[in-house]
């Protein structure tokens, strides 16, 4: 295989990466229709399945997040590959999170297999559950699933903290007003998006 | 100058006999080290104790020794070119490091930087960088009066913020992925900022980049680890621009 | 016992041996360049030629030599041709460009060289170099050199010693890097062309002459260990200056003087050994194990007021020293260049004051460069502009900070005015070897102005050697490459085998770093900033002592067939160490003082140096005369038809 630089590597990962933070924008938002009622999400959902937009986008949600999963691989691959030898005593001059994308996302994959077998496949593939309300709350009421989902996406916030910042970067947009701000934006985005999701499961499990 | 105490070390420094080896610690107690000594200044002394006694002198390289050809470098107690910031191993002063304290010596390490021996490391592939596109080929003979190039201040005086790049190679031994981003980056935007460079900038983006990655660097993640360790203070923001070089290459087809 | 220190010899001829053109000086490089004979492009591409050295020089004439058409073979001992030592270079490079409108011109320019050079520079070369300075400028602007700018975007300058015209350009403290690595980034260009090969980690060792001509070089591969012939139809040396001879001085610690001394003994004529700059502004030694002197560039002295505690043995902070306190001796002395003279008279006089008993203690051989008053007036931002790296440097190796405490400085070795003897046409005495840059002797007489060499390194490179090198090559049309496998080739590699395995045979006890501390310690005493006929004789005796006790004692540990830091250093303090003999012989024979050569006894009433242009208004070719006989003097006497020396004043 030629060589082609890294950024083509990247860009993917930064592109895929950025739709599927859109994605999880709008997933949390209707995650919040849990907390209007078991009619209102249940139609919600139903809603959202029978619009034709909804299903070509979930489409190329999947693809990219084959791309994003598959890259992320190939690209720590690559970079592991880069230094045969590890050092023996090394401090490392970054924070852990930026090193550790490939466990945050190893974490996340692992959370996303559990996730869809627990909703997905039931609800859309074998038909088994019908009322996705209760299927989510019951889901919930388990402390080992929530547990997990919080700690999966006190992963996810770290592996957005540097994701966000880090396509920028890429696509090379770094600028001495406007970096600091997406900074910003960033750690809004992290908390915002673990905090937002684990209420929901919280909600869900004391309350609900 | 005061009266200083000089100080006892243990030094735990890699030695290697050549590439093939597989290479171990070995661990040398330094006495009256004085905190005036340059770092390698206290390895010429423990050399010239080595050699007293018919052993074999710990091989490291170094050159000018005021930090500025790039010869030296190796990670101590973890960190390239030491602890304190924008310096070389050449520049970095005893006085730094505290009585009886271990330090441990260790070559950078990359799969494109081959341990030779010990301490000295062959990094051959920042020049095979280098050369595909590091350059502006104007011939000698058809420049122009310097003074009809007007270039802003601004923009000459952020050029030399990376032409000042020393190719010492921290940056890629601090780099979590072994990428030498940072190094090819300040030379694609020292010459992305001057007006001179612009005519061959989209080829020499693509074509540096891509033997970044036939040389077996690895990608930069943007850690930006290599920052902290660069003993010149070249700029991450010098990556962002190399990259803006590249989709716009990209862009314009090339 | 004087006699039998040196043979005379012949007295060159300016016309066949030093092949100066006719006419005016400012007429000479024009009418050379028109009447030269040219070597074809088809077959330049036929011929070989070796450079060593990648420095400037180096760089500069590698990077143009295949611009040409040449096939360029490269030596460096570095791990890659970027780190040659010109990088260390601070203040600038010199041109008359005039930009500041202040009454610089080329012939100003060549004149401040010559005097600064106290007249014992060749007119022509010097008149040469000056022409030239303006286009390396344009040169270096071309490929990206990003030297400093003003505010409308054209070049600044600032001012050097010596001058009293702003003409140096500058790139902050780091001149010489930004211009190595333009010069390399050419280089780099005419590699991935396949015009250049280049050779890092390999030391050249000695040259291979047939018939009487430069025709390759045996060169020690630092990996493997390695001998490796290479031949040629001519050779280049590049490699820097012989400061290293006095171990402690501001060259790397690796340059070293081996390529022009086995050159020399092959027979090319040294001039002028004895010219060895000592810089004013380097940062004092502060213990016995120190392995170099850092410079402090001479840029300083454009703010920097260099003084002394009018009281001997004050201990007061510098800071609580009032100013009617303190000797400003440099403006004292020197009112019309103050702070700004010539290096050799920054040294001279710095050293002077240490010797009267105001040195500051605690080892009374450190003046004050301080800088305090400049911040005060001109304000933080604009002296971290010009200085800040250099700042940076000194709070890094002393652990104080200029901008709140004056600066130490004391004089160190730095720079080489002697190498080897060439030609106009920058050829040695061996036909097909030529010395550019520092190696080589030619345009700084006695003395270089600050911001000088790298003006040189590259006049040398960029513009002078390509044209000259046709003049030789231009008679060789059909030459074939000389074969590897001659007798000539085989018996030189002989000899540098015997050599090493003589180095390792030796097997005593002491590392070849404490021979070269010896060396140096002899050399910086009685061969410095001042020399006297006994202080040079017992020189010379401690100087061949120390060469027996080195080839009964050295040790050199490991083998040859590896990286063998030890055996390399050990080849080159052998070099030294007669080399030293040789800088020691010119010392003595040149019973004057001039430029940086200073003898007690011949100076002024007032100290200054004391020239004696009637006897001694000649380059020194010495000329190796083998083993055991004293090397032959031969003379190339100076004609002064351009300008007229005079006493070299600075007050």
């Amino acid at each position: 295989m030629s060589a082609k630089p890294y950024l083509l590597r990247k860009i993917i990962s930064a592109l895929t990466g950025l739709f599927l933070i859109l994605f999880l924008i709008v997933h949390l938002y209707d995650n919040i229709f849990l907390f209007f009622g078991e009619e209102a999400f249940n139609t919600k959902a139903k809603e959202l399945l029978s619009n034709p937009f909804i299903r070509v986008v979930e489409v190329l949600l999947f693809l990219s997040l084959i791309f994003h999963i598959g890259y992320g691989i190939y690209i720590t691959v690559k970079n592991k590959k880069a230094r045969n030898v590890p050092y023996k005593k090394i401090d490392w001059q970054t924070p852990f999170y930026k090193r550790m994308m490939w466990l945050s996302g190893t974490v996340i994959f692992l959370f996303l297999v559990i996730h869809l077998q627990s909703f997905l496949v039931p609800y859309r593939i074998t038909g088994e559950a019908d009322n996705l309300y209760q299927l989510v709350v019951l889901t919930f009421k388990n402390p080992f699933y929530t547990g997990f989902y919080i700690i999966a996406f006190i992963f996810l916030g770290f592996h957005l903290l540097h994701a966000w910042e880090s396509a920028f970067q890429t696509f090379g947009f770094n600028h001495p007003v406007f970096t600091p701000i997406i900074k910003i934006i960033g750690w809004v985005l992290a908390i915002g998006i673990t905090v937002g999701y684990s209420v929901v499961a919280i909600v869900a499990y004391l309350i609900l | 100058m005061s009266e200083k105490k000089t100080m006892r070390l243990t030094l735990k420094v890699w030695r290697q006999n050549g590439p093939q080896d597989q290479g171990r610690f070995e661990t040398y107690e330094l006495d009256n080290v004085n905190p005036d000594w340059s770092f390698l200044e206290m390895l010429d002394i423990l050399n010239m104790k080595l050699v007293r006694e018919g052993k074999e002198p710990i091989a490291f390289e170094s050159d000018c020794r005021e930090g500025i050809c790039g010869t030296c470098g190796f990670v101590i107690n973890g960190r390239a070119h030491g602890h304190l910031h924008k310096t070389t191993v050449c520049q970095l002063h005893m006085r730094h490091f505290k009585d009886g304290e271990t330090i441990v010596i260790e070559p950078f390490r990359a799969t494109a930087f081959p341990v030779l021996k010990d301490l000295i490391i062959d990094r051959s592939a920042m020049d095979f960088i280098l050369k595909r596109g590091g350059y502006i080929s104007v011939n000698v003979g058809s420049a122009p009066d310097a003074n009809t190039i007007p270039v802003p201040k601004h923009n000459s005086d952020r050029a030399f913020d990376f032409a000042t790049c020393i190719g010492c190679g921290a940056c890629i031994a601090a780099c979590p992925n072994a990428s030498a981003a940072l190094f090819v980056s300040a030379k694609i935007t020292h010459l992305a900022l001057l007006p001179q460079g612009h005519p061959e900038r989209e080829k020499r983006v693509d074509e540096m980049l891509t033997a970044m990655e036939e040389q077996g660097f690895g990608g930069c993640s943007n850690t930006y680890a290599c920052e902290v360790e660069c003993p010149k203070g070249i700029s991450i923001t010098g990556i962002a621009r190399a990259n803006l070089e590249y989709w716009r290459a990209k862009l314009k087809g090339n | 016992m004087m006699e039998k220190l040196w043979k005379d010899g012949r007295t060159l001829d300016l016309e066949t041996d030093s092949r100066i053109p006719d006419g005016p000086v400012e007429e000479k490089w024009t009418r050379y360049k028109g009447t030269v004979p040219l070597v074809s492009p088809a077959n330049k591409r036929r011929f070989t030629i070796i450079v060593v050295g990648s420095g400037l020089a180096g760089a500069s004439a590698s990077a143009t030599l295949a611009q040409l058409g040449y096939n360029v073979l490269l030596f460096t001992y570095h791990d890659s041709p970027r780190r040659a030592h010109s990088i260390a270079a601070q203040g600038g490079i010199n041109a008359a460009k005039n930009y500041q409108n202040d009454g610089d011109s080329i012939w100003r320019l060549f004149y401040d060289t010559m005097k600064g050079g106290d007249f014992r520079a060749r007119e022509a070369n010097v008149y040469r170099l000056a022409e030239i300075s303006p286009q390396i400028i344009d040169y270096s602007v071309a490929i990206g050199v990003p030297f400093a700018r003003e505010y409308g975007g054209l070049l600044a300058n600032r001012s050097f010693g010596g001058v009293l015209v702003q003409r140096t350009f500058y790139a902050r403290g780091q001149t010489g890097q930004q211009l190595l690595l333009g010069a390399i980034s050419q280089v780099l260009r005419w590699w991935n062309e396949g015009r250049i090969k280049i050779f890092p980690r390999h030391e050249v060792l000695d040259i291979v002459l047939i018939d009487g001509h430069a025709k390759g070089i045996i060169a020690r591969d630092l990996i493997t260990g390695e001998l490796k012939r290479f031949a040629a139809h001519a050779v280049v040396l590049a490699t820097g200056g012989y400061g290293n001879a006095y171990f402690l001085s501001t060259n790397a610690v690796n340059s070293n003087a081996t390529a022009i001394w086995r050159a020399y003994k092959r027979g090319a004529y040294f001039g002028n050994p004895c010219f060895v700059q000592v810089h004013p502004t380097a940062l004092p030694e502060t213990h016995e194990y120190q392995s170099k002197r850092t410079l402090m560039s001479e840029s300083l002295r454009n703010d920097g007021r260099v003084w002394v505690p009018r009281k001997k043995g004050d201990t007061r902070h510098p800071n609580e020293i009032p100013h009617e306190e303190r000797w400003y001796f440099l403006e004292e002395w020197y009112p019309a260049y103050g702070n700004l003279v010539p290096r050799d008279v920054a040294s001279r006089a710095i050293k002077r004051v240490c010797d009267m008993g105001y040195g500051l203690p605690p080892t009374g051989r450190a003046v004050y460069l301080d800088l305090l008053d400049a911040i005060k007036e001109q304000g933080k931002e604009r002296i971290d502009a010009k200085y800040g790296n250099l700042f940076e440097m000194y709070e890094k190796i002393t652990g104080e900070s200029p901008w709140e405490v004056p600066m130490k400085i004391y004089p160190a070795v730095h720079y080489t005015m002697g190498g080897l003897w060439v030609s106009y046409e920058l050829q040695t005495s061996i036909p097909g070897l030529f010395a550019i840059g520092e190696a080589n002797f030619s345009d700084h007489g006695a003395n270089r102005l600050g911001a000088s060499a790298l003006m040189q390194g590259l006049a040398d490179g960029y513009y002078i050697l390509p044209y000259t090198i046709g003049s030789y090559l231009a008679h060789r049309l059909g030459e074939k490459l000389p074969d590897t496998e001659s007798e000539e080739f085989r018996k030189t590699e002989q000899e540098v085998k015997e050599r090493i395995e003589r180095l390792i045979s030796v097997n005593g006890k002491t590392p070849p770093d404490e021979f070269h501390m010896k060396l140096g310690h002899i050399l910086w005493d009685k061969v410095g900033l001042s020399r006297s006929k006994e202080s040079l004789l017992q020189a010379l005796e401690e100087i061949r002592e120390l060469k027996k006790e080195f080839w009964k004692d050295v040790k050199v540990v490991g083998d040859a067939n590896t990286i063998n830091q030890e055996l390399e250093k050990a080849g080159r303090v052998a070099d030294f160490i007669e080399l030293g003999e040789l800088i020691t012989i010119d010392a003595l024979h040149r019973e004057e003082s001039c430029g940086a050569h200073f003898r007690e006894e011949y100076k002024t009433e007032e100290g200054e140096p004391l020239r004696r242009d009637d006897e001694f208004a000649y380059v020194a070719a010495w000329q190796y005369n083998g083993e055991d006989n004293p090397p032959i003097l031969n003379k190339e006497p100076l004609k002064f038809e351009a300008i007229k020396p005079t006493v070299r004043s600075y007050k």
